[in-house]
């Protein structure tokens, strides 16, 4: 599956506009894990725990978008977007959105 | 995890444990009052041992959790 933030690939041209595509999750770490982060802010520097928590919603959000845009038979996804909303303390749902298409080579 | 990380769990999994049993003998010692706080702790443990098997068994957290690094 072919995605981009642009509007279109260099290397192929859109035949069909399928629709829009998304996936989003909300993920939070354990206890543990947050009264480590807490403990963080105190010492200042990177809070792996949540960079750690982001990056793996950035990787189910995306997997969870081209099974959505496989279902369309798309052969890539244009204008590829994340969005993030806080939901609770120490949980944010990240939204990847983006438009599904057929393509064919240049 | 490290060699603090599981000496700070374990020491706090041992209060939570500890304060848990005070607060059940806590409610025996309050019969018959002490019984509302008895259920109402048994339901918070009935849900949380219902979470805590849904985490166990999924596979995809294990997989996200496990490969994706920062």
């Amino acid at each position: 599956m072919l995605i981009t933030t642009q509007d279109e690939f260099a290397d192929y041209e859109i035949v069909k506009t399928l629709g829009l595509v998304k996936g989003n999750t909300i993920r939070a770490r354990h206890v543990g894990k947050d009264i480590l982060a807490s403990l963080r802010t105190l010492v200042g520097g990177e809070i792996v725990e949540y960079t750690k928590m982001l990056a793996e919603s950035r990787e189910q959000s995306m997997d969870r978008l081209i099974a959505d845009a496989k279902k369309l038979n798309a052969d890539g996804v244009v204008c590829l977007r994340f969005t993030t909303s806080p939901v609770m303390q120490g949980a944010a749902e990240l939204l990847a959105y983006g438009t599904a298409v057929s393509l064919k080579k240049k | 995890m490290d060699k603090l990380e599981k000496i700070g769990y374990t020491l706090l999994g041992s209060l939570a444990a500890a304060y848990l049993i005070a607060m059940i003998v806590g409610m025996i010692a309050a019969f018959p009052y002490g019984l509302i706080g008895f259920i109402a702790l048994g339901a918070v443990g009935i849900l949380f041992i219902k979470v805590l098997r849904e985490r166990l068994a999924s596979t995809e957290d294990d997989y996200y959790a496990k490969e994706v690094d920062k």
